[in-house]
């Protein structure tokens, strides 16, 4: 058991440290970045011609770039030969796993979340082959290329049909732990129309991650103007998605079905407990069938990742604010992410408060997720060192 | 949990036993059908409206008829009349019983589902009429919200100048779920003239726009929609300051109704943060948002998510200020019992003066 004073110093940037932490790490959000010319390759003649031709669509959320950092990066993970951002395995591992002594990275392709191909708006066919290219993309040349690496597997999220496809034909491979879908769908996630991924999902032991990714409209109330107002906002979409999967019966009908909520905070996750339970004393004739406490759902089938590191304004209140998130029966379901290679990285040994118990550390870098992921066949030992 | 509320309950206890002041700040009126509103339309446009199929506002998507949370159905009168549709009514319901110094009103009607500009405008003109001459210059405990045409800021400056001066008017209600957020640039002479016409803006729950209530479509059940609506509240809070709106308008004084405020403190811890980050997009956000909206934001604290008391202390704590709540019953909407009493169980006895009546007082002005 290490203590908070025995972690190892920072290093600059791009330079390699070999000091391994003693608990196992595991990065459950970082980023590779493919780009059309490396996915084509594994596109059929067909859709190939199209975007030849055609090209891509992007979505109208690009517009909200004009205050984004290109490609959203920080501006040393370009590689030493100005390769692109989350384009290189080698450099990405000595970035990311060497100097931050992370032992497995959970790979969550950029392709799926930035460039949002699996929108409305674009050919089924096409995101559908956009998608199995992007899962063999980061099959042969991210996962083959370091062991550390494990693997999501990107959908074509509104042809439940052919996710279903997509994820057997993936599941074969051990190395994909996490299934990845944007936060935004089409309708609420509860919604029956994803039913079919649920199952699928669940008969391979593969976490629905639900993560940010640039598409349509965020509010209600149209369209925001700012990149800030964008990347703040994101828990809005969270607290629908969280309302429709447990009042939409998803879990009575899919008890082992875990989803994981991504880079949209977690502070706000214990007074919407309070909100869900109270709400549905209110209503619950409206769904009399649900067999639960809505915030008993959540405790069982919601996961959640640090990053972006909640700050509240005075260090005394993160120590309350984790305090009232184990109290809240959370406290087995948060793991860290660094989101790299993101312009809000998060360090380990920086953005996660030394005020943590070891405990709670252990928990944070290694028990959840070796729970979350079963199929890193991880014991709460972690690796051997 | 139980569907109906008991009578009296515990926060109508604890507030009717409070011995301050007590001001009130979301009391609504009921206004039932239009033809309630036939003798303040002038007979051209009540001869017009009789003739077509129109009788009242779609709400029933934010307001279901038949639920606790649109009327308690303590609140439901006997003779099946409109719900919270008198002054007598309001007085025997909920004034007299809380002994309620201030109480201000508003008729919430779902005005912007109509889509005709015309029509809203002379509807938004009756209501306002109405209420003043039906319970304002009535009641010397009452004060108004002004309804105005949403759609279209220059009719809605147009109402607020026609009827700001009246002194019993306090705010102008605005629906959370907005056509567009309420921070953009379009919007901000209509803040300006709220600003000068010394009024409060109130963001209220509720509205009828183009768009699905969520980014990701329809919820299907009430119940998802209500447990989720302070979404809309967190999408306006963050456009409202990144836009600059209160850099625009300095002097504006915003209330958010039936936000909920449990989810505050994280917003604005995140707010905080990202605008470290990010703030070379927003450079005329000078200071930590967190500090704006303690600033020129009030919320008011029906309903309290049923919050535990403890709990409770931690959120006040958090808020980083004691004169952020405002007392409201949320007459006739019932939310279950409790919550202004664990409330007042948690808070310092200056606060719980601050809670029930005067940071009311001062962002008011009353």
């Amino acid at each position: 058991m290490t203590t908070s004073t025995e972690r190892p110093a920072e290093v600059g940037p791009g330079t390699a440290d070999s000091k391994q932490p003693a608990v196992t790490r595991i990065d459950s959000d970082c980023h590779p970045y493919m780009f059309e010319a490396d996915l084509m390759p594994y596109v059929s003649e067909r859709w190939r011609r199209y975007v030849d031709r055609i090209g891509l669509r992007q979505q109208a959320a690009f517009g909200l770039t004009i205050g984004a950092h290109p490609l959203a990066a920080r501006t040393d993970a370009w590689g030493p030969n100005g390769e692109l951002p989350g384009t290189d395995p080698a450099f990405f591992a000595s970035q990311l796993m060497d100097q931050h002594g992370i032992d497995i990275a959970i790979l969550n392709s950029q392709v799926m979340q930035s460039q949002a191909f699996m929108g409305p708006g674009i050919p089924r066919e096409l995101v559908t082959e956009l998608m199995r290219a992007t899962n063999r993309q980061e099959s042969e040349v991210w996962l083959d290329a370091d062991a550390r690496y494990r693997g999501a597997i990107c959908l074509p999220f509104e042809n439940p049909e052919a996710c279903v496809e997509e994820i057997e034909r993936c599941a074969a491979d051990r190395r994909f732990v996490q299934i990845l879908l944007p936060f935004r769908t089409l309708d609420p996630f509860g919604s029956q129309k994803y039913w079919p991924i649920f199952e699928a999902a669940v008969a391979h032991d593969l976490p629905i991650s639900l993560h940010p990714a640039a598409q349509h409209v965020i509010t209600g109330s149209g369209w925001q103007s700012f990149y800030y107002e964008h990347h703040t906002a994101l828990p809005t979409v969270l607290l629908p998605q969280m309302a429709s999967l447990v009042f939409e019966g998803t879990f009575d009908r899919f008890p082992t079905l875990q989803i994981l909520f991504q880079e949209g905070g977690w502070s706000w996750v214990p007074a919407f407990l309070w909100r869900l339970d109270h709400t549905y004393g209110l209503l619950r004739e409206e769904i009399p069938s649900l067999q639960r406490r809505p915030s008993d759902y959540v405790r069982d089938h919601f996961w959640f990742t640090t990053q972006p590191m909640e700050e509240p304004d005075r260090p005394d209140q993160f120590t309350e604010m984790h305090q009232q998130w184990e109290e809240a029966g959370l406290g087995s379901r948060l793991m860290f992410s660094s989101d790299y290679p993101h312009w809000d990285f998060d360090a380990p040994d920086i953005a996660v408060p030394r005020s943590l118990s070891d405990d709670a550390r252990r928990r944070l870098f290694l028990t959840n997720a070796a729970t979350c992921y079963r199929r890193l066949d991880l014991t709460p030992e972690g690796l051997s060192r | 949990m139980s569907v109906s509320t008991p009578s009296p309950s515990l926060d109508e206890q604890a507030v009717s036993q409070w011995p301050g002041a007590t001001v009130d700040v979301d009391v609504h009126v009921g206004l039932g059908t239009v033809e309630r509103l036939y003798p303040y339309l002038g007979r051209g446009w009540a001869a017009y409206i009789e003739a077509t199929a129109f009788r009242a506002p779609p709400v029933g998507m934010v307001y279901p008829p038949k639920v606790e949370t649109t009327v308690a159905a303590r609140w439901r009168p006997e003779d099946g009349s409109v719900p919270a549709g008198t002054l007598a009514r309001l007085d025997a319901d909920l004034l007299t019983p809380r002994s309620t110094d201030i109480a201000v009103l508003h008729p919430y009607w779902g005005l912007d589902s109509v889509r005709h500009p015309e029509v809203t405008a002379v509807l938004a003109r009756a209501i306002n009429d109405l209420l003043v001459e039906e319970f304002l210059d009535q009641d010397p405990r009452l004060r108004g919200t002004i309804t105005v045409p949403h759609h279209d800021p220059g009719a809605a400056i147009a109402e607020i100048e026609r009827v700001g001066g009246h002194p019993g008017f306090v705010q102008v209600a605005l629906p959370v779920w907005s056509q567009m957020l309420w921070g953009k640039r379009i919007w901000h002479p209509l803040f300006r003239a709220i600003a000068e016409h010394d009024l409060v803006a109130a963001v209220h729950y509720g509205g009828m726009p183009d768009a699905t209530p969520t980014a990701t479509g329809w919820p299907a059940y009430h119940v998802e929609f209500l447990a989720a609506a302070p979404q809309m509240f967190q999408a306006q809070l963050v456009n409202i300051i990144a836009e600059g709106l209160f850099a625009a308008v300095p002097t504006l004084r915003m209330t958010f109704l039936e936000s909920g405020f449990t989810w505050l403190p994280g917003m604005m811890w995140r707010m905080n943060k990202e605008w470290k980050g990010l703030r070379r997009d927003i450079p005329w956000v000078t200071r930590p948002p967190a500090e704006i909206i303690r600033e020129h934001i009030k919320v008011s604290v029906q309903p309290t998510d049923g919050t535990p008391a403890a709990e409770m202390a931690r959120i006040v704590g958090w808020l980083g200020s004691d004169e952020m709540l405002l007392y409201a019953s949320d007459y006739p909407h019932g939310h279950g019992d409790g919550g202004t009493a664990e409330l007042l169980g948690v808070l310092s006895p200056e606060a719980r003066t601050k809670l029930m009546a005067d940071n009311a007082r001062a962002h008011y002005r009353l």
